[in-house]
């Protein structure tokens, strides 16, 4: 195995997106193959990762739950009475954030052959998508919560640009729109950020380690400690604190009432950043729930349980409703995303082990299922350049292979058993509506509601199957009739694998649940077990 | 006895070898301007005057009290002293400084003598005299673009700066009456049962330095001065005067203890959070470029403001920290505005569509504007993080809702910039450009418009060279 994996994996693309970058612009070959040649050796080296992985590591404590891991000390700052203000450059990988990696490195992959079609501006956009690569598995890896926030960060920047400079016709609305939510969100991180900082550490000297936040090692009389009580305008600090990152990874998820930016964002990014967006930035927001909020905050994770779970279940049920009165079809599917990540959140707030498995689970699995649904809706756009349902009919006649992908991820989508959606949802439903019996967290009310998201999903795909490839075929313009050809090899390279990972991952759930069935037990059994202890304090 | 005291200023003046250098070479450049016309020579005097004036830096171990406790040199004003040569002779580099007057010159010298002076006057009347020596060296650059709206905003400017003065003077007097001295020396407040005219007194002298350092309600020229004025001048205004009075501003509320008069506390966090938030909102509606960043600068003083409030060192450091990238920040975002002023681009909408004739200095002007915004990964971002850690920390310590508030202003208060700064990218990156320009910008100028944006990324990365710059401040102060 390579030794740092990691490491590797977030400068690859900085690297060559500096290369990128002394290409000349006319060479749009080159510039393109290079993008894609160092998408595939990250690939590569997920794979790597998670063949390297070991998923039977039990850990004892945060300290030693991840592997891959590497720690060079990077800032340091004069802090008067207090030290040092020190950050590291501290990588790792547990079972949360490895299938996070692998599900970026896949669609990183297709979101460069999916930007073949790119033909303005080439070397900006590829400049600009492998920083952002390079960021968002930066994301992932990070384990000291500064290096987390200036990749997290330094990811809204080129995607402003994206969605901003490639989009649709409203895309400069879109992406100030995108800009200013994230950042707001990442504001509020920044606060508990700094909160954390100050409270956290060993012997005196503060800390930004993840691990050591996770861990609970905090400072006596800091304003975090458990131990303090304080109150701040009547309420305990560490609520608040909570409150802050989940609102904040809730704007990133989205989680209704925060999720507005999401169909504007979707609409207007050319179909590969959709593809990103859907696929992994959303997941950012996910494992921040997981690493931060969840993990750091247990005593307010099981206080406010119950609310989480009810905005899980609003996001899911509203996000459904919403998506069936679409009639742009890149619409409806943001709006399936927003309810489908109703369901991460759902599942995370029951804190159990059905529930956070899957919770991640169905990050990945929608990471796929949403990925391939905006690549399909690409494929129509291309043709006719329009996403209206009602512009077009009975394209199962003349399009059948289409039909078949369109067919099989809706039903990945809408939660059919034998493909990944039905596990994750399940799973979440499982854990949802067991707690009650469980930890007694979240009453049993709010999962059977949120099973009404599985029927209401079923409607809105079912009933865009109907319309849009059922019946006589028929499209509004003549000159689409000319354009409506069968999928071609490009497409079929970015559908086929993605085809073969839902089927699979349906079919065999294990392949991803075992590796990462140590860690979320771990996660569990210690946010039971640290909320308990703060809560008793 | 007299020759005691005349010795005592002999022996003073060897440690003013750097405001004396800069008076000499003002008087230098002022009178190559009359012999010669030609600019070139001014700059090559001002830049020597610059250099001897680094070179002659007094060194000094220890705070030191000068001409009977009047002047104060202590390791915070030898840092700013270098900050301001440093920063004073990238301005002549800048495209715009080839049509102007030898005098011009003259007069920035006189203005980092008055902000030099200002960093250790620790006397009422010292410091109304290296006030008025900084204002009305400004009032007079604001006019050098020589137009009809310069003199607008001048007079404006002028106008203002005149009653704020006279409102200082007249506090000054209050001040004097109640403690019977001039010197802050000498000054005990804490003797004192504070009665009312006295406070008066101190606010009225403190409305004169929120002035300079145009602190809301006090910031009324800036917009106006800043869109007139010429660029290289506008980049000196809003840095040097500006921390010169934000040190000045430290000596005083320092004086008057504070932490311990708890109504001039929460004034100074209330004024500090109108100042954040109204400069960031005033920002949103603005067509002018230097308008824009006038705003934004605005909303930088509120930032800088927080620091002081904040007592020991790790305010002083978060300061000085802050006041460094402000100025590295400022001198990259103004440079880029002069290149563009001098290639027709004025008003935002000029900007429309610039990447296509103009890719590198494009790209490049992200760089101040993410670190102007404060996000990573640039040292606007390291300013601001330390800053609020401080803060925060210092709200550990003695849960003062105040300051709390305050600290929460100043982070959500970044999304607001977000927005006004995203203006300048967003027209040239997103709007379609109205009419082809044509740029004709230097390699040279690209250069150092390079340099000036890496250095942004440089100190993010590498901090190190602030820490040493926290060891110089505090080996001497504490």
């Amino acid at each position: 195995m390579i030794n740092n994996l990691l490491s590797l994996m977030i400068f690859l693309p900085l690297f060559a997106a500096a290369i990128v970058g002394v290409i000349p612009s006319h060479m749009k070959g080159a510039i393109r193959w290079t993008t894609l040649g160092t998408m595939l050796v990250e690939l590569i080296l997920s794979l790597m990762l998670f063949v390297g992985f070991d998923g039977s590591h039990q850990a004892e404590s945060w300290a030693d739950a991840f592997q891959f891991v590497e720690a060079l000390p990077w800032i340091s700052l004069k802090f008067g009475s207090l030290g040092a203000l020190e950050v590291n450059y501290f990588v790792g990988v547990d079972g949360i954030s490895m299938p996070l990696i692998v599900l970026s490195g896949i669609l990183l992959v297709i979101g460069v052959i999916s930007s073949w079609k790119i033909t303005e501006k080439v070397k900006g956009y590829f400049v600009l998508y492998l920083i952002l690569s390079a960021s968002l598995i930066g994301c992932f890896a990070a384990l000291d919560f500064f290096l987390f926030y200036v990749f997290f960060e330094f990811m809204l920047l080129p995607m402003f640009f994206l969605i901003g400079i490639w989009g649709g016709p409203r895309r400069s609305y879109a992406s100030v729109k995108f800009f200013l939510y994230t950042l707001f969100g990442s504001l509020l991180i920044l606060i508990v950020m700094i909160g954390l900082y100050l409270s956290v550490g060993n012997d005196g000297v503060n800390s930004f380690s993840l691990i050591q936040m996770m861990d609970g090692s905090y400072l006596p009389g800091s304003l975090l400690n458990p131990e303090t009580h304080f109150q701040l305008w009547g309420i305990n600090i560490r609520y608040l604190a909570f409150g802050l990152v989940l609102v904040g990874f809730m704007i990133k998820l989205p989680a209704v009432p925060f999720h507005t930016w999401l169909p504007d964002a979707h609409v207007e990014a050319p179909t590969a950043i959709s593809v990103l967006l859907a696929g992994v930035l959303l997941k950012v927001g996910g494992y921040g729930l997981f690493r931060i909020a969840y993990s750091i905050f247990p005593d307010a994770a099981m206080e406010l349980a119950q609310p989480v779970a009810i905005l899980g279940m609003i996001s899911i049920v509203y996000g459904g409703l919403v998506a069936m009165a679409q009639n742009d079809i890149k619409k409806l599917i943001a709006y399936s995303s927003v309810s489908h990540m109703g369901f991460v959140l759902l599942g995370l707030a029951v804190i159990t082990l059905e529930g956070i498995s899957g919770s991640l689970f169905q990050m990945v699995s929608h990471g796929f299922i949403s990925g391939a649904l905006f690549l399909i809706v690409g494929v129509l756009y291309d043709r006719t350049h329009d996403r209206q349902i009602e512009n077009v009919s009975g394209l199962a006649s003349k399009l059948p292979l289409y039909t078949f992908f369109v067919v099989l991820f809706f039903f990945g989508s809408l939660g059919l058993p034998g493909l990944s959606g039905f596990v994750g949802e399940v799973l979440v439903l499982m854990g949802a509506i067991g707690a009650e019996s469980i930890n007694q967290l979240v009453p049993r009310w709010i999962g059977m509601i949120a099973v009404l998201g599985i029927i209401i999903s079923a409607a809105y795909y079912l009933w865009t199957l109907q319309r849009m490839f059922f019946g006589t075929y028929w499209v509004r313009e003549e000159s689409w009739d000319q354009e409506m050809k069968e999928i071609n090899l490009r497409e079929w390279i970015m559908l086929a694998p993605l085809g073969i990972l839902v089927i699979l991952l349906g079919i065999f759930p294990s392949v991803l649940l075992d590796p990462i069935e140590n860690s979320i037990q771990f996660l569990v059994e210690s946010i039971i077990n640290q909320g308990k202890t703060y809560l008793s304090l | 006895m007299l020759t005691n005291q005349l010795n005592e200023i002999l022996d003073g003046l060897g440690l003013l070898t750097y405001e004396l250098v800069l008076a000499a070479g003002a008087l230098l450049v002022l009178i190559i301007g009359v012999l010669s016309k030609k600019i070139w020579l001014s700059k090559v005097a001002f830049t020597l005057t610059l250099l001897v004036s680094l070179w002659w830096m007094p060194s000094i171990s220890d705070t030191i009290q000068l001409f009977d406790g009047s002047l104060v040199l202590d390791g915070l004003g030898v840092v700013m002293k270098w900050l301001f040569s440093l920063l004073a002779i990238w301005i002549v580099f800048f495209p715009n400084s080839r049509s102007h007057p030898p005098e011009f010159y003259f007069l920035i010298l006189s203005i980092l003598l008055g902000s030099s002076l200002m960093l250790s006057a620790n006397h009422l009347l010292v410091v109304y005299l290296v006030v008025e020596l900084t204002s009305f060296s400004a009032y007079i650059l604001t006019n050098f673009n020589f137009k009809k709206q310069s003199f607008e905003a001048g007079m404006k400017y002028l106008i203002f700066g005149g009653i704020s003065s006279a409102l200082a003077l007249y506090g000054a007097s209050l001040i004097y009456g109640f403690t019977g001295t001039l010197s802050f020396g000498l000054m005990d407040f804490e003797l004192m049962a504070q009665p009312a005219l006295l406070n008066v007194g101190i606010i009225l002298f403190i409305g004169a330095i929120l002035f300079k350092v145009s602190v809301v309600p006090f910031h009324i020229w800036v917009p106006a001065t800043y869109q007139e004025s010429p660029t290289d001048a506008v980049l000196i205004l809003s840095v040097i005067p500006k921390i010169a009075g934000f040190v000045l501003l430290h000596r005083v509320i320092s004086l008057v203890q504070i932490q311990d008069t708890y109504w001039l506390y929460v004034l100074m966090a209330v004024l500090g959070s109108v100042t954040v938030v109204f400069g960031a909102l005033g920002a949103i509606r603005q067509t002018n470029l230097k308008r824009l960043i006038a705003y934004g600068a605005i909303s930088h003083s509120g930032y800088l403001l927080a620091a002081l409030l904040v007592p020991f060192e790790e305010g002083v450091t978060a300061f000085v920290w802050y006041a460094i990238i402000y100025a590295i920040m400022n001198l990259a975002i103004f440079y880029f505005i002069s290149v563009w002023e001098v290639n027709g681009r004025k008003e935002l909408s000029d900007l429309s569509g610039m990447y296509i004739s103009e890719i590198l200095l494009s790209v490049l002007v992200i760089i101040p504007i993410i670190a102007l915004i404060g996000l990573p990964p640039t040292a606007g971002f390291t300013a601001k993080f330390y800053l609020f850690t401080i803060l925060w920390n210092w709200y550990q310590e003695i849960s003062d809702v105040a300051i709390l508030s305050y600290l929460i202003v100043l982070i959500l208060t970044v999304v607001v910039s977000l927005f006004l700064y995203l203006k300048i990218p967003f027209y040239i990156f997103l709007k379609e450009a109205t009419a082809p320009k044509i740029d004709k910008s230097k390699t040279s100028q690209k250069i150092l418009a390079t340099i000036f944006s890496l250095a942004l990324l440089w100190v993010f990365l590498r901090p190190e060279i602030l820490n040493k710059i926290a060891e110089q401040i505090n080996s001497i102060n504490w």
